[in-house]
């Protein structure tokens, strides 16, 4: 072993290769402490495969909300390249020419979520427009020199994929050192001259763009972070080679347009051709992921209110991450396989059917002890009652029709919340709310018709205005009619004879105006006259309580509605056996995702079992075991002093403390023994320190202040 | 060029300034050039024979005699990159047969609106040229295209927003009236004579100053109504305000001790995101008591 030097070092040995590292795989951790007959494997591949189906659907769906903008990025590109090509001797266009075009790409403060938004941005523009697509970060490109070094870099391994060329790649590495822009120009013109050859082979994907030459494109992914002098010096440089290296620049920007402004003066900003593109709000984003995965019937698996809050709270008020949201869910999801037995039946329904049959003894034994499954219990005949609690046959057949009414549950629910979301999404003020997640918690806490905002939408739609009124029908006959279930069939119909009444309300009334529109006339009638008339018309009102046809019929209509929610819209603890697809437990959610560093601080030193798992450290409240850490002594003892600690006491109170403990061990006290008590009090001062419990102070000497209020922090 | 001096008497300094503005042909030039002189002093014809010679295009325009440029007397101005995106515009006139090509004012009270227009946008690069000449093409007012400058607004997570108030209060209020903005029962803050002798200027004229984290804290607890749980979350997100450049870190990345921040938002967007939480912002701020 070569460790001998000169001077004081630190020598690193690797671990020998030859011994391969055995890695736990994940099912093990799953199945851990688990017993068989509570088909942990069973849950373990139930939950991947619902996982995999989720995150394909996000992906899409992603895909989906980007295409719009990415179309409009490509166009822009097109177009701007467009010039380039045509090599035309006007001289507007060459004057043009010196403008760099960019696309200014508004994306929003999530910038946890920009990553996958680029990296599908790139993989579009290097299939539809050019394969020369480079992305930077601000924190490599503290200078010029660094970005140009970068950008060659990258360049020439997006070069290498259309023809690999061994030359260059060393050309490269050579040159590395000396990098320029007179190096990318000739690069560029290497590269596409050689693409006049045909006999070329052409790798991996065959790239045949409509351009001879296409475009250079330069995604700059965080703007906010540039330094102003490189991105002006890169700006004013390549500006002016741009007719023998046509860039094209793309902005990330996070925040507002403005920053442009800020960043660049007007002198370079005039080099540029800016244009602004938009992507989705995250809001609007969060609202259609919740519609996919959650209020539908293709995921089996649901949450509860509570858990439902928590991951809205930390999009809404922490972070606007759909990527974050999605770890929730997928967390929320592994949980409830993990805790919940029963989650074995949370899969499809012909599934479900099958494998209730296959359902061991133990776990008949947790369906019966399901809360919602005593409640049905308790409401059967008496008979019914006792071969539910002592036939496994007959609870697995009852099971089976129950996990049905489920099914058929949420499709009804979730029909019935799409029309109630477009009666109340367009009211004032938003009794309700304005988006369906929000109605949704409201649904899933309570019955929502007890509710104060209930009534209130109901006042409120009964003033709706024909017109309004109409739209909103046809919307709910769409909703209707697009569910295949058979149950809504009669629904539909009632809506359809709804609209058609209103349609014929309409035309009676046309003819009563065309028939009765004669002549009032306008007659001369002097002040005295025309009030006295007026009058009239208001008493006639006012007595008159009955109600005109349109409002008859309008009330007929809410007070449909009204059935519709009364019926289907019950939350769903009332169902049994709900608890196999709804995951509800959220305080574990919020230990996971609410990280409190100072709380987790604060039970690690009062209560080292937490996380030490050491029997001999079980204590009652307010008591520290003898043989606790050292630093949890220190820190129990601090705790009952006031501001200013003094540093002797301390040490002498830590020093009985810890040789009482040592007493029950050995009874030998000695003065080696002190020193080492010394040495472990000062170790543990210096971490209390260092956690920031305490500073050092020079109001007096050998005293310390302590940072936090006395009564436990 | 002994020709052109020849042709363009005693302008020897002007016309060798004017050759090594322009430079070599294959030189890269200066978009714009600006000659100012007072009437008939021969700039349009020394110009036009100096770029006669060199062979180079240009567009000249004469005679802005009541332009908004403030000036009295005419001004020659060559303008050659405005100049490509207007002319079409200019030329309409003559074009529509409404004014021969020697009606320079009638031509130039057509195009100063639009001229004024293009001065607050394109030459802004509020939007870009492109964007300007589809804008001709098609006819459309130039003001109903928003620019970039149109788009302030920058969407916050709700308590993204509230670290933010409290980073501009900590900011522009002077530590020690702090007590009287956020305690319930505060004395009453007496301005001494030396005090008031000595505060000339307000804080905002001054600048942000730099704030300690815990101040920050300890402002934010105060004015978010609801309880705030101190998690992890409230700490990146402060961090995540740094990257957006709506704060700064003053000092070094690796003290992490006591690490000390700045807010760097303007007192307009400070007010348009309190608004959005129903927070009065200027009660809080010392320099409007």
């Amino acid at each position: 072993m070569a460790t001998s030097s000169v001077s004081k070092g630190c020598f690193v040995f690797k671990p020998n290769f030859k011994r391969r590292k055995i890695s736990v795989p994940i099912e093990d951790y799953f199945n851990k402490g688990k017993s068989v007959s509570e088909d942990s494997k069973l849950r373990f591949e139930t939950y991947q495969l619902i996982w995999q189906q989720m995150k394909s659907e996000t992906e899409q769906l992603q895909e989906e909300l980007n295409k719009n903008l990415f179309d409009n990025l490509t166009e822009f590109l097109q177009k701007s390249h467009s010039g380039f090509q045509k090599n035309s001797r006007d001289w507007s266009c060459q004057i043009k020419l010196r403008e760099i075009p960019v696309a200014a790409l508004v994306l929003g403060v999530n910038v946890t979520d920009h990553d996958l938004t680029f990296r599908s941005l790139t993989e579009t523009l290097q299939n539809t427009v050019t394969p020369y697509v480079v992305s930077l970060q601000a924190k490599d490109c503290p200078d010029m020199k660094h970005v140009l070094q970068k950008l060659a870099s990258q360049l020439v391994d997006c070069g290498v994929d259309i023809k690999s060329n061994e030359e260059e790649r060393t050309q490269v590495s050579q040159k590395r050192e000396y990098c320029s822009m007179d190096f990318l120009s000739s690069w560029y013109r290497n590269v596409t001259q050689k693409k006049i050859d045909p006999k070329l082979p052409s790798k991996k994907r065959a790239w045949s763009g409509q351009w001879q030459s296409p475009p250079v494109v330069l995604i700059l992914k965080d703007m906010e972070s540039f330094t102003t002098k490189v991105l002006q010096d890169f700006i004013i440089v390549s500006s002016q080679h741009r007719h023998e290296f046509p860039l094209i620049l793309i902005f990330g920007i996070a925040t507002s347009p403005i920053i442009i402004h800020r960043l660049l003066p007007h002198a370079v900003s005039s080099l540029l051709c800016i244009e602004l593109f938009q992507s989705l709000s995250c809001k609007e984003h969060l609202t259609t992921v919740l519609d996919k995965l959650l209020l539908t019937t293709q995921f089996p698996f649901k949450i509860s209110e509570k858990v439902l809050q928590i991951l809205t709270n930390i999009f809404l008020y922490h972070d606007f991450s759909i990527k974050n949201f999605i770890k929730g869910l997928q967390l929320s999801l592994l949980e409830h396989f993990y805790s919940q037995p029963l989650s074995v039946l949370c899969c499809s329904l012909p599934e479900a059917k099958r494998r209730i049959n296959f359902l061991s003894d133990d776990q008949c034994e947790n369906i019966r002890r399901l809360p919602s499954f005593r409640r049905y219990v308790e409401n059967q005949a008496s008979e019914k009652q006792i071969a539910l609690l002592t036939n496994e046959r007959f609870l697995k057949e009852e099971a089976q029709s129950l996990l049905e009414n489920l099914h058929v549950y949420h499709t009804n629910y979730f029909l019935v919340l799409r029309c109630l979301h477009k009666f109340t999404c367009s009211l004032p003020k938003y009794p309700l709310g304005r988006q369906i997640r929000e109605l949704y918690c409201t649904c899933l806490e309570k019955d929502i018709w007890d509710s104060e905002e209930y009534a209130s939408t109901l006042q409120l739609l009964r003033m709706l205005a024909k017109d309004e009124l109409v739209i909103i029908l046809e919307k709910c006959f769409t909703v209707f009619k697009s569910s295949s279930g058979k149950q809504f069939g009669s629904t539909a119909q009632r809506i359809e004879d709804f609209l058609a009444q209103f349609q014929s309300l309409d035309e009676a009334r046309e003819e009563e105006d065309a028939s009765g529109s004669q002549p009032k006339g306008l007659q001369k009638t002097d002040l005295y006259h025309l009030q006295k008339s007026l009058l009239e018309m208001k008493e006639l009102r006012r007595t008159s309580k009955k109600q005109n046809k349109f409002e008859v019929l309008r009330d007929k209509v809410v007070d449909f509605v009204d059935s519709l929610v009364r019926e289907f819209l019950l939350p769903p603890e009332t169902q049994p056996l709900h608890e196999v697809v709804y995951f509800s437990a959220a305080h574990t959610l919020r230990e996971h995702l609410n990280a409190a560093p100072r709380i987790a601080l604060h039970t690690a030193l009062n209560n080292p079992y937490y996380y030490l798992k050491n029997e001999a450290l079980k204590s009652e409240e307010g008591c520290i075991p003898n043989i606790a850490p050292d630093i949890c002594i220190a820190y129990k003892l601090h705790l009952e002093c006031s501001k200013l600690i003094n540093l002797v006491d301390w040490s002498e109170a830590f020093a009985t403390v810890v040789t009482a403990a040592e007493m029950n061990a050995s009874s030998t006290a000695s003065e080696e023994m002190d020193e080492i008590i010394h040495a472990r009090f000062i170790r543990a001062v210096s971490e209390l320190e260092l956690l920031g419990f305490i500073k050092p102070t020079k109001q007096k000497t050998d005293h310390v202040a302590r940072l936090t209020w006395g009564g436990g922090c | 060029m002994p020709h052109l001096e020849n042709t363009v008497l005693c302008r020897e300094s002007q016309v060798s300034t004017l050759q090594s503005l322009f430079g070599e042909r294959h030189h890269f030039s200066f978009p714009s050039i600006f000659i100012y002189g007072h009437t008939a002093s021969g700039k349009t014809y020394v110009t036009q024979t100096l770029l006669k010679t060199l062979e180079l295009k240009c567009l000249c325009k004469t005679g802005w005699k009541n332009s908004t440029f403030h000036c009295d007397r005419s001004v020659f101005l060559v303008f050659f990159l405005q100049a490509v995106l207007n002319f079409p515009k200019y030329c309409e006139p003559v074009v529509k047969g409404e004014a021969n090509e020697r009606d320079t004012r009638k031509l130039w009270r057509n195009i100063e609106p639009h001229l004024k227009k293009a001065m607050q946008t394109v030459y802004l690069r509020e939007i870009s040229s492109s964007q300007w000449e589809k804008l001709q093409k098609d006819d459309i007012d130039p003001g109903q295209l928003k620019g970039l400058s149109a788009y302030t607004h920058v969407e916050l997570p709700y308590y993204s927003k509230f670290i933010l108030i409290a980073a501009y209060l900590a900011s522009y209020n002077p530590a020690r009236t702090d007590k009287r903005f956020f305690l319930k029962h505060h004395g009453k803050i007496k301005k001494t004579n030396f005090l008031k002798k000595h505060e000339k200027t307000s804080n905002h004229l001054l600048g942000p100053k730099s704030f300690p984290l815990d101040r920050l804290l300890a402002i934010l607890y105060t004015i978010v109504d609801s309880r705030v749980a101190p998690t992890a979350n409230i700490f990146s997100q402060i961090t995540s305000l740094v990257t957006l450049q709506l704060l700064s870190l003053v000092g070094h990345d690796d003290q992490l001790d006591g690490p000390k921040y700045k807010c760097t938002v303007s007192l307009d967007f400070i007010r348009a995101i309190a608004r959005t939480v129903n927070f009065d912002i200027i009660k809080y701020l010392y320099d409007f008591l």
